[in-house]
């Protein structure tokens, strides 16, 4: 791995996890923490949207900064570009089928073409939606990081090419996993409008709050979303178990003809 | 078409103080701004539509939050109805400070969605596109092509269906896409190939900034510090002082918006024609800013006024400063002044055709 790669990746892990920081923090103000009674963690609560939009578009920013820093080549952005085209297209299939078409070429080209790649194409395709769609807005960062984290992830799964079935039932059900993970992921940016905290002293124990929180989240989820996400879930394992095998098998014989010359030649 | 900056200003100040605000009171003096704004857009656009079914679907969002909120929230004095102690989660009293405190919360976030709704009708995809930041140019670039290339793969994929159609294959059910989308892929595939072949042949590379080694090592260690301070701010924030997480949060922000503007110097590129500031364009922005601006100092200085919590405090009719309701409406300033200035005879001609501007000789 060369030196940009490693920055980048670097890049990607530190904002991912500031991410993952931000997505949690409406359910850690619980009141006992920030010290204060139920007036002021309700206050922080309700002050919490703006600040992890702020906080979840700047690592954003800088994922996608780290390529202007050079981390790209053109072949990479043209074919980037070409596939976000390619993903953006297969939403436009009305329904839930659409939105588990978004999730399929992530998940695959993620696992074939690695970590930030498979970022890139998440994100940047719901980015092209949103332009085309006209369906800019607060929710667009949520959005973009979590179905980045989906290619991402999936880069993480061990290369099966040697067992190929095994390899499609794996990303099947890792597709399955991610429909509902998403799901969950999406549905706290606009938590905090949904759910109010208790006044602090009712708890005894610190933390009290954060388990009571998470299951009236558990609750809000399984009444209100799960059903929809049941549907896309299904959606992706289905079509990633129907195209996993010809897409990997196209992915790769482009593999040797866009990334050939994908070495660094300053270390050489 | 008003200069899609100025529109971002104005989607940026509303989107501010609806998400700093549960007052409903402003936030209803944000509603009207933005009905006002949604009037002077929406009958341009064929976009519309789409949006109006997004916000009933909100509507209905919002009247689920009320009960929920209602029913998971026990605190408060005026008791509506009992529910048993025993029931998990649900069991105890309804309080109506907790339906109205519910009510104010989906109220917030349906403005919102209203907001985005006008601001989406009002600008389009290319003209957004132009204004990314030069330091993410190169995302930028990965965009458009996926922009410029949609239409293309829409075309492809109607010739694709075309072509098994005449091979007798019937589209009935989506097992039947396969045949569909892989002839698809491919062909991008096969097209970003071309497409990289003659960027680099036009001699386009992945670097595009001329920063010499250290001070990219400079940088790359910046934004990693950058985004340190930021993930130890909110650790901070949730887990001891409040006031010293902002502070941190506030430098780690600092710190990655100088790198990001030093990126952004560095990269070269040439814009080719410059967006026109109109005449109403002025204004729109002063109000804008000036609403954001009293929005957020009276948040900082007297959060009472802007919040409304009764399920907390057990204030039921919340607090109304006439001063700020002023400022707030200034976000209606692109409404009126698209209602006043930019109105159709303009745009007809004296035949009562529409007259085009690229009609040259």
């Amino acid at each position: 791995m060369s030196d940009r790669n490693r920055w980048s990746h670097l890049v990607l892990m530190m904002a991912s996890l500031v991410g993952v920081l931000a997505f949690l923090y409406p359910f850690l103000i619980d009141g006992s923490g920030s010290g204060g009674a139920g007036a002021s963690s309700a206050a922080a609560l309700q002050q919490s949207p703006l600040l992890m939009i702020v906080v979840v578009g700047l690592s954003l920013a800088a994922i996608l900064a780290t390529l202007g820093a050079g981390a790209m080549n053109a072949r990479m952005v043209a074919i980037l570009g070409v596939l976000t085209a390619a993903n953006a297209v297969l939403r436009a299939v009305p329904g839930p089928a659409g939105f588990a078409a978004v999730f399929t070429l992530p998940v695959l080209c993620g696992y074939a073409y690695g970590a930030t790649f498979g970022f890139l194409l998440g994100s940047l395709s719901l980015l092209v939606s949103a332009l085309i769609g006209g369906g800019i807005g607060p929710w667009l960062p949520y959005q973009m990081l979590a179905l980045g984290w989906v290619g991402m992830t999936s880069a993480w799964i061990p290369d099966l090419r040697r067992r190929p079935r095994t390899e499609v039932a794996v990303l099947s059900i890792w597709a399955l996993a991610w429909g509902f993970v998403f799901g969950a992921i999406m549905n706290i940016w606009f938590w905090p409008y949904i759910y109010a905290p208790q006044q602090s002293g009712m708890y005894w124990e610190r933390g009290q709050g954060l388990i009571e929180s998470l299951r009236s989240y558990a609750v809000f989820y399984v009444v209100t979303s799960l059903w929809w996400d049941l549907a896309r879930a299904s959606g992706n394992a289905l079509l990633t178990g129907l195209m996993a095998r010809p897409v990997l098998t196209l992915l790769r014989r482009f593999e040797r003809r866009f990334f050939f010359a994908w070495t660094d030649q300053t270390s050489s | 078409m008003r200069n899609p900056l100025v529109w971002l200003l104005w989607a940026a100040s509303a989107a501010v103080l609806a998400l700093s605000m549960r007052n409903p009171l402003y936030l209803t003096l944000i509603v009207l701004a933005t009905w006002l704004v949604y009037l002077g857009v929406a009958p341009d656009t064929p976009m519309a539509g789409g949006w109006r079914a997004l916000l009933r679907l909100g509507l209905i969002i919002w009247l689920i939050t009320i009960p929920f909120g209602a029913l998971m929230n026990h605190t408060g004095e005026i008791v509506l109805l009992s529910l048993p102690e025993n029931w998990p989660l649900i069991g105890g009293p309804v309080t109506l400070e907790a339906v109205l405190g519910g009510a104010a919360s989906g109220y917030a976030l349906w403005t919102l969605l209203f907001i985005f709704a006008a601001f989406n009708l009002a600008t389009d995809a290319s003209q957004l596109m132009r204004m990314a930041p030069a330091f993410l140019y190169q995302a930028g670039v990965v965009a458009t092509i996926a922009l410029t290339f949609v239409p293309q793969m829409l075309q492809s994929a109607r010739e694709i269906r075309e072509a098994q159609r005449i091979r007798g294959h019937h589209f009935r059910n989506w097992r039947d896409s396969l045949p569909l989308a892989m002839p698809l892929l491919t062909t991008a595939f096969e097209h970003a190939v071309q497409l990289a072949e003659s960027m680099e042949s036009r001699g386009l590379s992945g670097e595009l900034t001329d920063l010499g080694p250290g001070r990219t090592r400079l940088l790359r260690g910046s934004l990693a510090l950058g985004l340190l301070l930021l993930m130890a701010g909110l650790v901070l924030r949730i887990t001891w002082i409040q006031a010293a997480g902002d502070g941190i949060l506030l430098a780690g922000v600092l710190l990655m918006a100088g790198v990001f503007w030093q990126l952004g110097r560095h990269s070269r590129r040439t814009r080719y024609g410059l967006q026109i500031w109109g005449p109403g364009d002025g204004a729109v922005a002063l109000g804008s800013v000036v609403a954001l601006a009293a929005g957020v100092l009276a948040a900082r200085s007297n959060p009472a006024l802007v919040s409304y919590a009764p399920h907390v405090d057990g204030v039921l009719i919340p607090p109304f400063s006439p001063t700020l309701g002023l400022a707030v409406a200034l976000l209606a300033v692109p409404g009126v002044v698209s209602l006043v200035q930019d109105r159709p005879p303009s745009v007809k001609g004296e035949d009562g055709r529409p007259v085009s501007s690229d009609t040259l000789p």
